[in-house]
């Protein structure tokens, strides 16, 4: 492209083009051509010019002794004189002498002062001509009849012959000079003639390069090399457009493919968040309505085993305590596994004290450890162990471990320890169980999976509990791992985040777990002080209200019941109670518009807390919102006991 | 300075460097017979000294006309009177004739050697010349005092 813009010279002296070494060489070759020329013609010139002046003095020198002879061998000297003055026809001759045999100057012509007086009788060989020397002389013997009867000397002035010399070299250069502007002229148009396929197809090539025109190019081609050249390219040129078809071709059939796999996978991907999200909806909606069944017996059952029964009645009523709470726990588990694999839990890591969460685990599990009798230790190193990480969802994280360590070990005890390695805190829970089999050490955090539990019992857990670990584990972003020989126990081992900012406030004391913050175990109290309230329960589910007005009744407070929140604001005394226990999913308004409108009516803060089996996350949020309390069914009556005292005393 | 003798001896020689004797007198012989015809001893032995000297290749051999064979392709005489007694002699027919004398050329003579001035000067009478077949060259006939044609 960039020859379109040279000039016809130009492109001879442009260091990238093709033609600038061709051009020197020719340039170079026609120079030392013609200075090679020149220097020869010179030379030659120069050599036949000295032999045309020897020649033409010899000549001169000649006829004037021959014409002199006569006079020389008689010593005339006026006729010798005469003779010289023919020299006048020879204007190069400045001075001329004839000398007799014995070497006596004879006659002079010319200058006299520049000639020799006597002559030595041999005669010299005639003198060299020197290139621009300004004379040259001769001496040449007269002869008579094969006899040197005497000497003729010349002296010759040479400019006249410099002169002639230099003219014709000049004009010989000159013509050379216009000679090789031809020929060189005539050669760079033959160059570019040679090398305009050349050019062409570049452009071409360039032109196909930018504008992906992979059509042959019609460029003129002679049966040469060049010509074998274009007709390459444009063997190239089609191939490359034939290669390029073929993958345009392959190209649109894989964003084809590509689409119609992306809208499969969509679909797919859509089909199972549906499903996931039907399956989420069915188990809230299940847990829910299983809630209040498990709520109102619980409740029913309490009141029963507080009332008075025969020995025999004790026993079926404790029987059934038992498998209340065991249902309890299941339902808690699968809500556990389900409100994690949603996504709807966070870490919010903060910096925790080891302690913190050993006292909890002590709190919580030694008591269970010394009922099944075994030992229950901790092992922590003397200096304190902080770790940056979500004290709620690591506490239920071990939990899970440590149920299972006493679950699974009948003999022995369980082993808690902390211990610091490398960046990380390192919790271990050593137990002395039945063990895992290597083969099954994989599958130990699945779902359902329970190791030496074939038969599925009830009363050894649901299996849940390890994959709910495996969740966790995932949100905490720590690593889980299992050391286990059948027979022999077990060790899982948690790595957890070391605080490394110790400017920042220990967390002075965990809360209960959120995600088991159905289970506060706040401890039995007196609750007489609260006989004579007056509480309003509003709960559209009958079986559930009649627990809790049971329980209430049971404890000297009085309980006014509505089915609806609608029904509650028509009651003209709804707004004197002195505390509400308010169901969130009502037919109609729901229970926290039910307390918000209440609110309005009086200018004291209303005191009640809101009953909910809700476990879809956007309904759960905003009922804290709202400032009001907010109790997960199903709840224990020692909890709602401990809920309305903390309110009323 | 030689002698004047022996400068027309010389002069002799030089004259048939620049001449041409007729062909037919001188093809038959590879020697140019010179008779002299002198009284003057002195003469007479320069003259002599020429013998065994060459000219276009030829030798010289310098006889007393007397004593010769009366072949001569050149003579040289000092004296009018035998110049006077010779000049019809028919061995001298086609001979080149040579004179010191004053008068020699006008008499009949062909190369007549003087004096002028300081040098020696010639005269030369082409017609006899020519009539014994002799040509000279035009460098001598340059140098004659007179020609006579």
């Amino acid at each position: 492209m960039y020859m379109n813009k040279r000039t016809f010279l130009g492109a001879f002296f442009d260091r990238r083009s093709i033609r600038y070494p061709l051009a020197r060489l020719i340039i170079a070759a026609v120079l030392i051509g013609i200075g090679l020329g020149l220097l020869s013609n010179a030379v030659l010139r120069l050599d036949s010019l000295r032999t045309d002046i020897q020649r033409n003095l010899s000549s001169a020198a000649n006829a004037a002794g021959t014409a002199a002879s006569a006079a020389v061998m008689f010593k005339d000297r006026k006729v010798a004189h005469g003779v010289l003055r023919m020299f006048e026809a020879y204007p190069e001759v400045e001075a001329a002498a004839l000398f007799t045999d014995a070497g006596v100057r004879l006659a002079v012509y010319g200058d006299a002062k520049q000639l020799p007086a006597n002559l030595p009788k041999s005669a010299s060989p005639p003198s060299q001509i020197a290139l621009l020397a300004d004379t040259a002389t001769l001496q040449m013997p007269i002869e008579v009849d094969a006899a040197e009867v005497g000497s003729i000397y010349l002296q010759a002035r040479l400019d006249a012959y410099w002169q002639s010399y230099f003219t014709s070299i000049a004009s010989t250069f000159l013509v050379a000079l216009i000679a090789g502007g031809v020929a060189l002229v005539l050669a760079m148009r033959f160059l570019n003639r040679i090398i305009r396929p050349v050019r062409m197809l570049e452009e071409a090539a360039n032109d196909a390069r930018l504008h992906q025109d992979f059509t042959p190019r019609d460029i003129p081609i002679a049966d040469n090399e060049i010509g074998d050249l274009v007709r390459n390219f444009n063997a190239l040129l089609s191939e490359v457009e034939a290669s390029r078809t073929w993958l345009q071709l392959q190209h649109e059939e894989l964003e084809r493919l590509v689409v119609e796999r992306t809208a499969e996978l969509l679909a797919a991907k859509d089909s199972a968040d549906a499903a996931n999200a039907a399956k989420s909806r069915f188990l809230a909606a299940a847990s829910h309505d299983l809630r209040q069944p498990i709520h109102a017996m619980r409740l029913f059952l309490e009141t029963l085993v507080s009332s008075p029964l025969n020995d025999e009645q004790r026993r079926i009523a404790n029987y059934l305590t038992l498998s209340t709470r065991s249902l309890a726990d299941i339902l808690n588990a699968l809500l556990d596994v389900s409100r994690l694999d949603g996504g709807q839990v966070r870490a919010h890591p903060e910096i925790v004290g080891a302690d913190v969460l050993l006292r909890q685990i002590e709190a919580e599990f030694a008591p269970l450890a010394l009922a099944k009798g075994l030992r229950f230790k901790f092992f922590f190193p003397a200096n304190e162990l902080r770790l940056f990480t979500d004290a709620k969802l690591l506490y239920s994280l071990l939990r899970n471990i440590i149920d299972n360590a006493i679950k699974y070990t009948d003999t022995g005890g369980v082993l808690v320890g902390f211990r610091r390695r490398g960046g990380q805190a390192l919790i271990q829970v050593w137990d002395t169980g039945i063990g895992i089999a290597p083969n099954l050490l994989e599958s130990v955090f699945d779902e359902y999976v329970q190791i030496g539990n074939p038969q599925r019992d009830r009363a050894q857990g649901l299996g849940l509990g390890l994959s709910i670990v495996k969740r966790l584990s995932v949100i905490l972003d720590c690593r889980i791992r299992c050391h286990s020989r059948p027979n022999t126990g077990s060790r899982f081992e948690i790595s957890v985040p070391l605080a490394v900012a110790t400017a920042l406030p220990v967390m002075s004391a965990a809360p209960p777990t959120g995600i088991d913050a159905t289970h506060p175990g706040l401890p039995e109290d007196d609750a007489s002080g609260l006989v004579g309230l007056q509480v309003v329960v509003i709960e559209d589910d009958e079986m559930a209200a009649e627990a809790i007005e049971i329980l209430l009744s049971a404890n000297g407070i009085k309980v006014t019941r509505f089915g609806s929140a609608e029904h509650a604001l028509a009651d003209p005394h709804i707004t004197q109670a002195d505390f509400y226990f308010v169901d969130f999913r009502l037919p109609g308004i729901n229970g926290m518009q039910f307390l918000d409108s209440l609110q309005k009516r009086v200018q004291r803060p209303i005191k009640a807390t809101l009953l909910t089996g809700e476990t879809q996350l956007e309904n759960i949020n905003s009922a804290p919102s709202s400032n009001w309390k907010v109790l997960l069914k199903p709840v224990e009556s020692a909890t709602l006991m401990a809920e309305i005292k903390a309110r009323m005393m | 300075m030689p002698d004047e003798q022996s400068m027309r001896s010389a002069m002799l020689f030089n004259f048939l460097k620049f001449s041409e004797f007729p062909r037919s007198g001188i093809d038959k012989t590879r020697v140019i017979q010179v008779c002299i015809d002198v009284r003057d001893n002195r003469q007479a032995e320069a003259l002599a000294a020429l013998s065994g000297r060459k000219v276009a290749g030829r030798e010289l051999r310098v006889v007393d006309f007397a004593l010769g064979n009366g072949d001569c392709q050149v003579l040289y005489v000092d004296s009018r009177q035998r110049w006077n007694a010779l000049a019809t002699h028919p061995a001298l027919r086609g001979a080149l004739t040579l004179s010191a004398y004053a008068g020699f050329a006008e008499e009949g003579g062909m190369i007549e050697i003087g004096r002028q001035d300081d040098g020696i000067r010639f005269d030369i009478n082409l017609v006899q010349a020519r009539r014994a077949g002799f040509h000279f060259s035009p460098q001598l006939l340059r140098l004659a005092r007179n020609v006579y044609e």
